[in-house]
């Protein structure tokens, strides 16, 4: 009977102890910021780590998919739990902005950054650069057999041969996005079509597909510049095309990783100390050195070996209207079925 | 019993059936805390379903025709296949060694349930590093047959068939434990009497014991069919379209929320069907036998067979366990000796290990004793008011055991932004959703305690002048305490494992092991997932040996 009694004490110490211990770690200490950050954990951070150790703020991270954290803060409405939103993608940012999710922050930091690179009203601002490229495996395919189109890639020849991250991965619904307002909805949605026709694999993010393109498990990827670069420096026989170049090519994506401070933020000034941050020398420089990006910032410079921001042709289309335009996108990839 | 009381009220009519319960201990205030619990139970489910069903024919009708026939192919075929192979490894397994002179059969009976601590998405993580493409086998046997790099290939991983060797691998013990509490239970008898009528040893087996076995693997498959259904982890890793997969692509790459919905409805469709399938194969057989002719058997003589059944049991144990946990040390170990690593734990962790650790053990220590307690009610009602008013609450607050981690995850944002916002990214909805999905198993495990309670104790206690909580504390607490505790453990840790509410739910800075797991491991970070899945183990394997120990009444996790 005694150690009945003493085990039940026991159990009703543990959830005391539990019930203490959860809104602790949750509340955490006073001087905090918390970070919904939709980028791949290992590609941010680098960044938060070099903050945190500045001391003086407890910085808390969720990390998950940027569109599902967008969706977080859309629910968490008027009490939102963060305070800066970082996402891989300048379409996500802008349409937590058209939904007025997002607060203004102009600082002189954030005015340096290219107006085609941010939200007019500064609501999010554009933190790195990434290109979109086709990488390949130099073990399985010669340089001349590499298309150099990424329409190429719905081309039987390659049936069954491309990775490329699932539509759920934001950069690849803004290429989408890109490819519809640039050729329309038409020839986007027979686009897709013949790349789901062609058995392109579409796998959880882009870790996964450069690491199936070095490990040879598909020839090509198609992905954003840096993961080609990260895995080059992981020492796969991987590399890169810069796709549609021509003169009468549309060029190559380029997008914006960036990040915009919640509006009702609970911690506004740790939250725009934190964005200036990012835009800081010492910012950019880790993410210039560490993961490869373009820095945004005049005086920081690309890291050597990638293909620097001006050194291909552009598609022409502005990360505004993509983002405007992400709904009907994201209709037209779910009528092809695209996972 | 049962037949005593309704073939009373059927001729005497609705007077005695109310007499009948207001005998019954129950007092009013029980029945109504059982019937809230019930319906806060049912709410997602039902919320679920409205969401799906206004979302409006065209959801449906473009649904049909893009994912739902590969989704319904993929998930069904799997589940069938995981089911088939893991009564086809678990029932032979649990009759070597109960049945058979297999040499050490004592020490295997336990190493065989052990897999059962290891969750599938860290067994998937381990399989993808070894098994994967440029992984430790295929490198390795390239350079043994002395081939070119990048031409040698093993068959893939990410496919039906490996999706199902890791899930078979990691469930079997479901079906493995079932049997063997069977078979430990069986009269032996009746093999005997079979073998006296000239049957040979595995004559007997396939037309004796194996038809008195199939309640118990009927059992031991369904939580395998539920668990292979729900699995979001492993497949996920293993790049295998399910149904969970695909919900969790749609609710976290998509703004509109009603296909998820319609999906996930689809998938608790299926989910219910199953039970359905199984309660009805269960209520068809029946087998009776006298607790008093039982007695020790003599070993089945494996004679030259030996050699082989021990190499059986040795594969099974080297795959599910051996190379798992082996690899894990190995990869932790590595992550000591290697800076970079151990600074990449600590980042990715931001406090390292303890802060998930705790949080996982806090949430689920919580909840287990939250679903403990709200389960009380309805177990005491499922075992004592036999009307269908009492049935129909049962099954209302089982809804949970249909739901599928993404399903409920959807269902509590849902509910939770519509009737609760001020839940939204905090810790209280990681634990609700553990609640809501596991109580099934608390209020199962409660009513098999209760039901070995005379209800005369209680009828002493009340005419003695106490009233139903005094009675319940005083007399029937102490009485089912180990019912409440292997409850406890069971949901404890089954919450401790689980990974996609909590992906989903979970606040800032409120990463749980799982989640610690699942993310570097998506990444292929081995050396950062490999210590937390170590901990989480670790932290398993005390409330997984209270439930083995706990004798006969072999309590069994559920699905997570």
């Amino acid at each position: 009977m005694a150690m009945r009694w003493l085990r039940w004490a026991g159990i009703l110490l543990a959830a005391a102890l539990a019930l203490v211990t959860v809104p602790a770690g949750v509340l955490g200490q006073s001087r905090e910021l918390v970070i919904y950050s939709g980028r791949g954990e290992p590609l941010i951070q680098p960044v938060v780590q070099a903050y945190r150790q500045r001391g003086g703020v407890n910085v808390v991270v969720r990390s998950g998919p940027a569109a599902q954290l967008a969706n977080a803060i859309l629910e968490e409405g008027s009490s939102p739990r963060g305070d800066v939103f970082i996402a891989n993608d300048a379409a996500t940012l802008e349409v937590l902005r058209l939904r007025g999710a997002l607060q203004a922050y102009l600082s002189e930091r954030v005015r340096q950054i290219p107006a085609a690179l941010r939200a007019g009203d500064g609501a999010w601002v554009g933190v790195s650069g990434r290109g979109r490229v086709i990488m390949y495996n130099t073990r399985l395919l010669a340089e001349r057999d590499v298309p150099k189109s990424i329409f190429d890639l719905a081309d039987p020849r390659w049936r069954g041969k491309v990775a490329v991250a699932t539509t759920r991965n934001e950069s690849v619904v803004a290429h989408i996005a890109a490819l519809r307002l640039l050729k329309g909805e038409d020839f986007t949605r027979s686009f897709l079509r013949r790349l789901k026709e062609n058995q392109v694999r579409t796998l959880p993010g882009h870790t996964q597909v450069r690491q199936a393109v070095g490990k040879g498990e598909f020839p090509l990827g198609f992905v954003n510049h840096y993961y080609y670069h990260l895995e080059r420096q992981a020492g796969s026989p991987v590399a890169v095309v810069y796709p549609d170049q021509g003169t009468s090519g549309i060029g190559a994506m380029v997008n914006v990783a960036g990040a915009g401070i919640i509006k009702g933020a609970r911690h506004l000034s740790e939250a725009r100390a934190f964005v200036d941050y990012l835009l800081s020398p010492t910012a950019q420089n880790l993410f210039a050195r560490t993961n490869f990006e373009y820095p945004l910032i005049p005086g920081v410079a690309t890291v050597a070996g990638v293909r620097p921001l001006d050194g291909f042709k552009w598609m022409p289309v502005s990360l505004d209207r993509i983002g405007a335009e992400l709904d009907k996108t994201l209709r037209l990839i779910e009528d092809v079925g695209l996972d | 019993m049962a037949i005593d009381r309704a073939s009373t009220r059927e001729w005497a009519g609705a007077g005695a059936a109310a007499r009948a319960r207001e005998a019954s201990p129950l007092s009013r205030e029980w029945t109504g805390a059982a019937a809230v619990v019930a319906l806060l139970m049912a709410a997602p489910l039902a919320y679920l379903a409205f969401r799906a069903i206004t979302g409006g024919p065209e959801t449906w009708r473009l649904l049909w025709s893009t994912r739902l026939p590969g989704l319904l192919v993929n998930t069904l075929g799997l589940t069938a296949v995981v089911t088939a192979a893991s009564i086809l490894l678990g029932v032979p397994l649990a009759w070597l060694v109960e049945r058979t002179d297999l040499p050490g059969r004592r020490l295997w009976r336990w190493i065989l349930a052990l897999p059962l601590v290891i969750p599938p998405y860290v067994g998937a993580v381990i399989y993808t590093s070894v098994f994967g493409p440029r992984g430790f086998l295929e490198v390795t046997l390239e350079s043994w047959l002395g081939r070119e790099p990048f031409t040698f290939h093993l068959p893939s991983i990410y496919s039906l068939w490996g999706t199902a060797l890791v899930l078979v691998l990691f469930t079997y013990p479901y079906v493995y434990l079932l049997a063997l509490a069977v078979l430990r239970t069986l009269n032996r008898s009746l093999e005997e009497a079979a073998r006296a009528c000239g049957h040979r040893p595995w004559s007997v087996f396939f037309r004796v014991t194996l038809p008195l076995m199939r309640p118990g693997i009927a059992a031991g498959a369904l939580l395998v069919a539920l668990y292979a259904l729900s699995d979001f982890g492993a497949v996920s890793l293993l790049r295998y379209q399910t149904f969970t997969y695909s919900i969790y692509l749609q609710l976290t790459g998509r703004y509109d929320r009603t296909a998820a919905a319609a999906l996930s409805l689809v998938l608790a469709a299926i989910t219910l069907s199953v039970l359905w399938m199984e309660a009805r194969a269960r209520g068809r057989a029946q087998y009776y036998q006298t607790a008093s002719t039982w007695r020790p058997f003599r070993p089945v003589p494996l004679g030259g067979w030996r050699i082989a059944g021990i190499a059986a049991v040795a594969l099974v144990a080297a795959a599910s366990l051996l190379l798992p946990l082996g690899s894990l040390v190995v990869w932790t170990a590595q992550g000591l000796v290697d800076r970079s690593a151990v600074a990449a734990v600590w980042a990715g962790t931001a406090e390292g290990l303890w802060r998930p650790a705790l949080h996982s053990v806090a949430a689920s220590a919580v909840a287990a004793t939250e679903s403990v307690v709200l389960a009380l009610p309805l177990a005491y009602l499922a075992a004592r008011d036999r009307t269908p008013r009492g049935r129909v609450l049962t099954w209302l607050a089982q809804a949970g055991y249909a739901l599928p981690g993404v399903v409920v995850a959807l269902s509590m944002v849902f509910l939770v932004n519509r009737f609760l916002p001020w839940l939204y990214g905090t810790a209280a909805i990681v634990v609700l959703a553990y609640v809501v999905r596991f109580l099934p198993q608390a209020l199962q495990a409660e009513e098999a305690a209760l039901a070995q309670v005379s209800p005369n104790l209680e009828e002493a206690a009340r005419s003695l002048g106490r009233r139903a909580w005094q009675t319940l504390l005083a007399v029937v607490a102490p009485l089912i305490s180990g019912g409440l505790l292997t409850a406890w453990a069971m949901v404890f840790l089954t919450a401790l494992k689980e990974l996609p509410a909590t992906l989903l739910l979970r606040p800032a800075g409120f990463d749980t092991l799982p989640v610690r797991i699942w993310m570097p491991g998506a990444e292929g970070l081995y050396a950062q997932a490999a210590p937390a899945a170590l901990v989480l183990i670790v932290c398993s394997t005390l409330p997984m040996a209270l439930l083995l120990t706990r004798g006969g009444r072999l309590g069994l996790p559920g699905v997570s």
